[in-house]
């Protein structure tokens, strides 16, 4: 993996801002934590746009408890 | 932080995957959107279980990676145990996995989010939306 140094222009604000939420006193650091932070949790998010996309069973007793589920609902 | 997890079991994944429709869908986007989606890992090993395809099974764990992951310990090994001998006195047979699932969530505080009828055995667990997947 390659690391790249990147100049970013943020605020006075913006960076005190970052360095609250990550709760870090390196500049660099805290703006290196919240960029990873965002990637992190718009990569898991994007699991909701696969729902039925995929092929996926149920297996076992997975299957089982939603096709009881389903029965109940239905009733 | 971990008080506010959800520790989603096989069967919501289940749905969640197979059914845009359901309401296991629009609870666990809520938690996805909220970042508090946490896994285990006899879970996550069930739900890669379900895919047929190795490409989109792989594709999903890399996913699955960034939630928050919670690794059972030697106590929780030991509650799971006790837990299993106590539910079974009283004439219950709980599967290891939501033993150990159970004796987790507890020491971690986590919530627990599961619509498998074990876990309404399991005393002093957080259970997320109960009422509401039960119909």
């Amino acid at each position: 993996m390659t690391v790249m140094s990147v100049t970013v222009n943020l605020s006075s604000d913006e960076v005190a801002k970052i360095k609250h939420f990550t709760q870090l006193d390196s500049e660099n650091e805290a703006v290196a934590t919240a960029a990873r932070e965002f990637l992190r949790v718009i990569q898991l998010r994007e699991l909701k746009a696969a729902t039925g996309k995929l092929d996926y069973q149920a297996v076992g007793e997975d299957m089982e408890a939603l096709e009881l589920r389903e029965r109940h609902l239905n009733q | 932080m971990t008080a506010d997890l959800v520790l989603i079991d096989t069967g919501i994944w289940s749905a969640f995957f197979s059914k845009p429709a359901s309401p296991e869908k629009r609870a666990v986007d809520a938690l996805l959107d909220e970042d508090r989606v946490a896994l285990t890992g006899p879970i996550l090993a069930e739900v890669l279980r379900g895919f047929r395809r190795t490409d989109e099974a792989d594709w999903v764990a890399s996913r699955l990676r960034l939630a928050h992951y919670l690794e059972p310990n030697w106590e929780d090994w030991r509650s799971a145990a006790a837990l299993g001998r106590q539910l079974a006195a009283a004439g219950h047979d709980v599967p290891l996995t939501d033993l150990v699932i159970a004796a987790l969530a507890r020491r971690v505080q986590a919530f627990v989010f599961s619509s498998d009828p074990h876990f309404d055995l399991i005393p002093g667990l957080k259970r997320h939306q109960k009422t509401s997947l039960a119909g």
